[in-house]
């Protein structure tokens, strides 16, 4: 038993470091900025503190572990478990509320461009602005939080009164509010600590009623005082009683807002299909757990198979699902976009820097629906679900293909009967017949020979291009053969 | 704003090559300017490859702006090659297409490569030359040149091959004809301003032509001193690049039409441009004129000047509100730079004293 215990204990340590070592080095990441860096280290410590010191103690054994660390963390457990989940859901639930109410607002000033990037800037003007004056009101007293949230919302929105829309309602101004709070990683971890603060203080006055009144008679746990650090120890009946009424209630809390999860649309970060499997784990380990607890008076089976690993387990898949997996992904995902560029204009399009120049100058040319065309393509190739992919796919078409769309490219004629083969492909894509990456190729050769005009134009105007241009070329002709400006050879059928 | 004003004698001769977009702000810039008019802003309007960038091209270069330098043409190398195997490509495919077969086996092996891998760093290696002409040369190629009416291809198509022995060479440095001769497609909006003299200031605006690109134009039509419309003469068997089932004239009528009779251009002196004379004159020589054209007397369809008086008509029939003492039509042969020259001149001064008048 104690060995078992010890080899979870180091195989579980080894995969804590590896998440830690893989969210700092994968931090930047859209699949953990997502899921915001507080979410994780949040999930990561409530796991810890729990899986820890449950093998620990079975590994030191049940009646030498020191009654006091155990009996703390059983008090904690619940937020420990609960707080990562709801924590999760409801930044779910407000990030999709948040980004719907975006899409609406700057849907209205679709085609002026212009004044659609001067909303976007404000609008995060007006998020860092909510988040700084709510980091104050939160770090000042956390039970404040609702009535501060009003008050800064509409102090925020009175010094912003150009973005508030006529129509900005005060839900939808709780909704900003709420995002940025959810979103912001100071708050959420205040909020988790103050959680677990309450657990200990609450330990803490048991403790004392203990020490003055119970003394002798070891009301809260089985056969060790709270205090007592050279025994062991398990939980007494009004300590379970406590732990299970504490965690129904954060269960309560977790099934509302699992319930408001439902409500809202599958993102690009899988983190919906993630809270749901992650329920559904949940709710097996909860009866599981329930039944050993019963089986237990059987001392034999608890020998075997204590329950405290079955919440283990638990805990170590939350780890893997909701920070593995995601690292992962981004690590896939880095991999894949690092491949070496073809072309000279590729290299200046994969580069952040020189895009935003680039994307810059094409608008000022009334021209960006090629360089945003070209982009949405590589983000449609990066998206691996089927249902994801359509959905891009569908609305490509529309956006670029279409003879009423602000955002038509300028293709020869029969690239826009393409059109209707793509379409064709697009409605009947199932398993079966999969989206090939390849779907959007010929459009993308040519918008990526629209680009060779502007381009050039833009390399006499601006130093930066002219430097990386110069830089890449250069290196280039290191590696010979070299790479020309745009590459032809990927064209993969022949049209007239 | 960046602009860049245009000089011969500008000193620093780098980075003026070609002119910043001055159109994020396309209303608030020349709307002052307009009053005291010490800018005359110019459209270059017109169809898809009707030969609006040409122009623009010649003009930037007889003022002595981009081309005129060795490394700036240097930097165009890619362009020209690019347009080379553009052409390739096309003449292979259209011999697909139109189901002509290649004759020489070592020119469908040619073929091949160009569809397959061939880019244009490779044309650096003079073999290439030779392989490419060969395959210019051949019956099969030539005879899907000779109906190139039936698919795209550009104007620059023969020149480019028989100027391929300059081309394919790692010294190649583009003739500033080579760069008159490319063809690019203008996408969005491009502007460059020179002086003209008396302390007045040329903003010349070129546009892309094809249907998508049209919907910007409107972004420039409040600011407008001047119109300059052209309008391809050697297009009457040809079908739209955007719309293979469209006939180019029609579109070009239809545009010119929309255009000159705009409420904004009413009092704006308009130049109508019959441009690609020179290519004009020898497809009708060996092309049917009357067979597009019902309206046309058949005996006169080899005389260029009857050809040109009835094109004109049909397209001053377009106009229904522009007072017509303010249209100008004229004849230009834009890959031609004394001819460019020449025209470009007449039309500035018949924009001036028009705006004199005023």
């Amino acid at each position: 038993m104690p060995i078992l215990s010890a080899t979870c204990l180091v195989l579980y340590i080894i995969l804590v470091v590896i998440c830690a070592i893989g969210v700092i080095k994968k931090r930047k990441s859209g699949h953990l900025q997502s899921r915001t860096i507080s979410g994780i280290v949040v999930t990561l410590t409530g796991s810890f503190i729990y899986v820890s010191v449950t093998l620990l103690r079975f590994t030191v054994g049940r009646s030498r572990f020191p009654c006091m660390i155990f009996s703390i963390v059983s008090y904690s457990i619940p937020p420990c478990f609960a707080m990562p989940s709801i924590l999760r859901c409801l930044r779910l639930v407000f990030q999709h509320r948040f980004n719907l109410i975006k899409t609406n607002t700057l849907s209205s000033s679709y085609c002026m461009q212009q004044e659609q990037q001067n909303t976007e800037s404000l609008f995060i003007q007006a998020k860092q602005n909510s988040n700084n004056s709510n980091n104050n009101s939160i770090s000042t007293s956390n039970r404040n939080v609702n009535s501060s949230v009003m008050t800064s919302v509409v102090e925020t929105f009175e010094n912003n009164q150009v973005i508030a829309r006529e129509e900005n309602t005060t839900r939808e101004k709780f909704i900003i509010k709420a995002h940025s709070i959810l979103t912001n990683n100071t708050a959420s971890l205040i909020v988790f600590w103050l959680s677990i603060g309450v657990q200990l203080f609450l330990w803490f006055v048991l403790m004392v009623v203990e020490d003055s009144f119970f003394q002798n008679e070891h009301y809260f746990m089985d056969g060790a005082l709270l205090i007592s650090l050279g025994k062991g120890c398990g939980l007494g009946f009004p300590s379970t009683l406590f732990v299970v009424g504490i965690s129904i209630c954060y269960f309560i809390v977790e099934f509302i807002a699992i319930g408001l999860c439902f409500t809202v649309d599958n993102d690009t970060w899988h983190i919906k299909r993630e809270v749901f499997l992650l329920v559904a784990t949940q709710i097996l380990t909860a009866v599981i757990f329930t039944f050993l607890s019963v089986a237990s008076v059987v001392e034999i089976v608890d020998y075997f198979v204590p329950s405290g690993f079955v919440v283990a387990a638990y805990s170590t898949f939350e780890l893997v699902l909701t920070i593995l997996i995601p690292i992962i992904r981004a690590i896939h995902a880095d991999s894949k976009e690092k491949r070496e560029c073809d072309s000279e204009i590729e290299m200046i399009i994969s580069n952040k820097e020189t895009f935003q120049i680039f994307l810059d100058y094409l608008r000022k040319s009334f021209c960006p629906e090629n360089l945003l065309c070209y982009a949405d393509i590589e983000k449609y190739k990066r998206e691996t679900a089927l249902r994801q992919r359509k959905k891009i796919a569908h609305r490509m078409v529309k956006k670029y293909l279409y003879e009423d769309s602000p955002f038509q490219l300028n293709l020869p004629s029969d690239l826009y009967s393409v059109k209707t083969v793509i379409m064709d492909n697009i409605s009947f894509a199932d398993n079966q017949n999969a989206l090939t990456d390849d779907l959007f190729a010929d459009i993308q050769l040519h918008v990526l020979s629209n680009l060779v005009d502007s381009y050039s134009r833009l390399k006499f105007s601006n130093k930066t291009i002219q430097k990386v241009s110069n830089d890449w070329n250069a290196k280039q002709k290191r590696l010979s053969p070299r790479s020309p400006m745009i590459s032809l050879s990927s064209m993969t059928s022949l049209k007239l | 704003m960046g602009n860049i004003v245009v000089s011969p004698h500008d000193k620093e001769g780098q980075h003026h090559m070609m002119a910043t977009p001055t159109s994020n702000n396309p209303n608030g810039g020349s709307a002052a300017t307009a009053k005291n008019k010490s800018e005359i802003t110019v459209l270059l309007l017109g169809a898809g490859e009707s030969g609006k960038s040409t122009l623009f091209k010649q003009v930037q270069f007889f003022h002595g702006v981009g081309i005129t330098h060795d490394q700036e043409r240097i930097e165009l190398i890619e362009i020209v090659r690019l347009n080379v195997l553009e052409n390739a490509k096309n003449l292979v495919a259209a011999t697909q297409h139109l189901n002509i077969p290649i004759e020489q086996p070592e020119n469908r092996e040619t073929a091949k490569l160009i569809i397959n891998s061939l880019n244009t760093n490779d044309l650096e290696d003079p073999s290439w030359s030779k392989r490419l002409y060969s395959l210019w040369k051949d019956a099969g190629i030539q005879k899907a040149y000779e109906n190139r009416e039936k698919f795209q291809l550009y104007d620059s198509t023969e020149y480019l091959f028989e100027n391929l022995d300059r081309i394919c060479s790692d010294k190649y440095v583009p003739t500033v004809v080579d760069v008159i001769r490319t063809r690019t497609k203008t996408i969005g909006i491009t502007d460059m301003k020179f002086d003209v003299g008396d302390g007045k200031q040329l903003r010349l605006v070129d546009v892309g032509g094809q249907r998508n690109e049209r919907r910007k134009w409107i972004h420039f039509f409040n600011t407008v001193d001047a119109v300059v419309f052209l309008t391809s003469l050697s297009e009457f068997d040809l079908n739209l690049y955007e719309d293979n089932g469209y006939w180019r004239v029609k579109e070009s009528l239809r545009v010119f039409n929309e255009v000159v009779n705009n409420a904004l251009f009413y009092k704006v002196p308009f130049v109508l441009l019959f441009n690609k004379r020179d290519l004009f004159e020898k497809k009708i020589a060996t092309k049917s004129f009357s067979k597009y054209f019902s309206g046309f007397n058949e005996a006169e369809e080899k005389n260029p000047v009857a050809c040109i008086e009835y094109m004109t008509k049909l397209f001053l029939n377009e106009i229904t509100e522009h007072p017509l003492d303010t249209v100008s039509v004229k004849t230009l042969s834009a890959i031609d730079h004394d001819n460019s020259k020449q025209v470009f001149e007449e039309v500035k001064q018949f924009i001036m004293t028009q705006q004199h008048r005023e």
